[in-house]
């Protein structure tokens, strides 16, 4: 999926809140997870209408897989999860919910695409297919909905915001079934708490009032971070933690998401600095934090 | 004082109780974190604090005031404050400063005082200048407070919040957790339910149910550096208080449960 | 996500008749209304017409917008034009005919008369709602229903019922749109097919708007509850206005010169 030089502004009266966007470019292949960072009130649910054809562009095009969007040929090319998708569910049960979409595209077989995309959100369709989807818990909901999109199976997935509001449990259910789902899609999500995705996203994209702050892989990022703050947005103290120490002469190679092996990365790195606690180490100090490069890398 | 008293519950056509034999106590100026399960009892515990609920046994009292007493009943909402998750659903009038003055209204209080309760409940959260501006043109953090501004306009000693944070972003939290704070400070008593232990790692107590039943109430270090004890009691662990743990069993002397950046930096580097 | 913005939405400007007591401004209104109807022929209406246009001069609002609910009647007006005036078959009453066709000269008297009766009650109506917010309107309601208490009548409730509907109007359009746009996105369409195929299109989108009300309500009365809502009576309000001399004259003065209109004229 490609997007060039995007522009596009509200004509007057649009939306509470919405941001005109301007210069926004993009690619997206199947296997990426990437992205779209900001603040509120920084294009980032603009930009995601325009990708999935549901606004013109004053400029620029979007493209999937070389057809336009806006095209009729384009239909069921982008599948797009809005926030609280929960709120569209209609259906007695679940399954005919969720096949409504293969059925608005004249798929063969609904509830067959259905069953599988519960499947893929780690629903059991012989236990969820029959439920009401009004029984559901928060994150069960909400993996529904995003159920409803892959049912499309378009190559391409758009969400905004797909784990607000759900506890922890809820988030990191959302965040396997879009994992599970990367191999054979291309990924985009919305967020303006990007912390749960920077370990599993490939690009990222930042917006700051409609204009590309930053574009490009997470750990390029993680190495300027006042990009980030200047975007408005505030890194996770985990990951701020780990910069400290860099900034301190330490060396943490690479940066980690996940704390317990952030904890054993910077030990070993605080090790390696000098003040580390294990004794035989201790003549071997001076000369290691010459040499920068290879040691610290262990973790 | 928010006094519950072995109080039990049971939903109609429920297997099991929905609070069993649950004792609790809120004191002015007190953060009282209630966490737990979805189910675990933490929403039926809070509805009972401002009689919203009767329970099927045991006491509640504010301030005295006997709960299962129905003629205590608007003395006891107008000292016990209560805002739900979804900022929306709670305002009811059609612009801010009306719907500010729908509690005070309800009792009768008259119009200049309403307007000074009003004028102070939004600066107590920050909107001062909102009066004519119509709710749907609020952000959700504005929302939010402008909810609990509503909660204020009645002087309660005391506010329940049920997971006021939970649908806004990072931004809007930091606002309303601000604002929660900045009541601490000036007396109210917050009994506050969140899955977000990091926004409460400085209440006075933290209580967690499971099940209907109390399974720990007290500090919440133990909670934070124990990842056993957070796990048997179904509670997430922050990311920032999990490298901790991790710290500290390497060796580094960290005495915070829930440190910042900076003071971890202090820790391994001096 | 278009707010909608309904013709006869309140204008923020001031002005005489935006102070009047929004009471005196609902007893014009009835009067206004009761003349229009008492009124015999077209000299009457266009007496209430130049009325009208003082009103609206002495509002401050902007003219384009004062007969912006036009533009939604102009089918409705036509027909009721044509309706009178055309006749079929009749040559002796036509101006001019068209084959069968006839322009009748006292039908199109009588369809302009028409016309302009409904063209003067939207206009005319539509100038309390941009000149009175919605929350004087429902305090104004209810102080008249007040009396009605007495047989019963729950004034008080049925003007919160008021203003909480007014309240959720903005966000459950916002709420409808939302919903279309995501059922759009999953391929549905409301434009093809029959009537019935359209109407049973849009199940989609008003079972989860209901669903999404009726949440809705549960936590609102709960909202209520927790902030000593006990009804209507013994409610004090942030705002109350009076009537005062002004606001008496005006609504005496007024509303005997639009009856009498429509009883002379």
């Amino acid at each position: 999926m490609r997007a060039q030089d995007l522009t596009f502004a509200y004509p007057a009266g649009g939306p509470v809140g919405s941001v005109a966007i301007a210069g926004v470019s993009l690619t997206l292949e199947p296997g990426e997870l990437l992205i779209v960072a900001g603040t509120t009130g920084s294009g980032k649910s603009t930009l995601l209408r325009l990708l999935a054809g549901l606004l013109v562009p004053d400029e620029g095009v979007v493209e999937a897989d070389g057809v336009p969007v806006l095209d009729r040929r384009a239909r069921g090319q982008v599948a797009i999860v809005f926030q609280n998708p929960e709120s569209q569910f209609f259906s007695e049960t679940l399954e005919a919910d969720v096949a409504f979409g293969p059925r608005n595209l004249g798929h063969a077989d609904p509830p067959g695409v259905a069953r599988a995309a519960l499947e893929a959100v780690g629903l059991d369709p012989d236990v969820y297919g029959q439920r009401s989807p009004f029984t559901l818990s928060g994150g069960e909901a909400r993996r529904a909905a995003i159920a409803g999109a892959l049912a499309l199976q378009a190559p391409y997935l758009l969400l905004d915001e797909p784990t607000a509001g759900l506890d922890h449990r809820g988030r990191a259910d959302v965040i396997a079934a879009l994992q599970s789902e990367r191999g054979r899609v291309g990924v985009a999500v919305v967020t303006h708490d990007p912390e749960e995705f920077l370990g599993v996203a490939s690009q990222v994209l930042l917006l700051v009032e409609g204009r590309m702050a930053y574009s490009g892989p997470v750990e390029a990022l993680l190495d300027a971070p006042e990009v980030y703050e200047r975007a408005g947005l505030q890194l996770p103290d985990l990951i701020r933690t780990q910069l400290d120490a860099r900034a301190h002469g330490a060396l943490v190679a690479r940066i980690v998401f996940e704390p317990e092996a952030a904890g054993s990365a910077l030990l070993a790195a605080r090790t390696a600095y000098g003040h580390g606690a294990m004794p035989e180490s201790i003549e071997r100090v001076e000369g290691d934090s010459r040499s920068a490069d290879g040691r610290a890398g262990e973790s | 004082m928010i006094e519950v008293r072995e109080v039990s519950l049971s939903y109609p056509d429920a297997r099991r109780p929905a609070l069993d034999r649950v004792s609790l106590t809120v004191a002015p100026g007190e953060l009282v974190a209630l966490l737990g399960a979805n189910g675990s009892g933490k929403s039926t515990l809070m509805r009972l604090c401002n009689a919203l609920l009767q329970p099927d046994s045991g006491r509640v009292a504010v301030d005295g005031l006997d709960a299962c007493d129905e003629s205590n009943l608007w003395a006891i909402r107008s000292r016990v404050g209560f805002v739900q998750q979804n900022p929306e659903n709670q305002i009811v009038g059609t612009v801010v400063e009306e719907d500010v003055a729908f509690g005070p209204e309800n009792l009768g209080v008259p119009a200049d005082e309403l307007r000074t309760r009003v004028d102070q409940a939004l600066a107590q959260t920050g909107l001062t200048g909102f009066e004519r501006r119509e709710p749907h043109l609020l952000s959700e953090g504005q929302k939010q407070r402008l909810a609990i501004a509503g909660a204020l306009a009645l002087r309660p000693a005391y506010l329940l919040l049920d997971e006021p944070t939970a649908m806004l972003d990072g931004r809007s939290r930091a606002e309303v957790l601000g604002v929660l704070g900045r009541l601490r400070q000036q007396g109210v008593g917050l009994l506050h339910i969140t899955h977000h232990l990091e926004d409460v790692a400085d209440a006075d107590r933290v209580v967690v149910l499971r099940e209907g039943r109390i399974a720990y109430q007290g500090p919440s270090g133990p909670v934070l550096s124990d990842p056993d004890l957070a796990g048997s009691l179904g509670i997430e662990v922050p990311a920032m208080a999990r490298l901790a743990t991790t710290l500290r069993a390497g060796g580094v002397g960290l005495a915070q449960a829930l440190p910042t950046p900076e003071e971890v930096g202090v820790a391994l580097w001096g | 996500m278009r707010i909608p913005v309904a013709f006869g939405q309140y204008v923020p400007v001031v002005s005489p008749v935006h102070s009047l007591d929004p009471k005196a401004k609902m007893g014009v209104g009835v009067a206004f209304t009761l003349g229009v109807f008492l009124v015999d022929g077209l000299p009457g209406l266009l007496a209430i017409g130049v009325l009208v246009a003082l009103a609206i001069s002495a509002s401050r609002v902007p003219w384009g917008i004062a007969l912006r609910g036009l533009r939604a009647l102009a089918l409705i007006l036509s027909f009721t034009l044509l309706a009178h005036t055309l006749r079929w078959n009749s040559p002796g009453e036509a101006l001019f005919s068209l084959g069968p066709l006839g322009v009748s000269g006292p039908g199109l008297v009588t369809g302009v008369f028409f016309a302009f009766r409904v063209v003067l009650l939207v206009v005319g109506t539509s100038l309390l709602t941009l000149t009175t917010t919605p929350v004087e309107l429902t305090d104004a309601l209810e102080r008249i229903m007040r009396p009605l208490e007495v047989l019963r009548f729950p004034a008080g409730e049925v003007a919160m019922m008021l203003t909480i509907a007014l309240r959720f109007i903005p966000t459950t359009a916002q709420e409808a749109e939302k919903i279309i746009i995501a059922q759009t996105a999953r391929g549905a369409r409301f434009d093809e097919g029959g009537p019935i195929r359209r109407i049973r299109a849009f199940v989609p989108v008003l079972v989860p708007l209901f669903v999404n009300l009726f949440r809705r309500a549960e936590d609102l009365a709960l909202a209520m509850e927790s902030r000593c809502y006990q009804g209507g009576v013994g409610r004090t309000h942030l705002h109350v206005s009076r009537m005062v001399a002004r606001d008496w004259a005006t609504l005496a003065v007024v509303s005997l010169v639009l009856v009498g209109i429509g009883v002379a004229l």
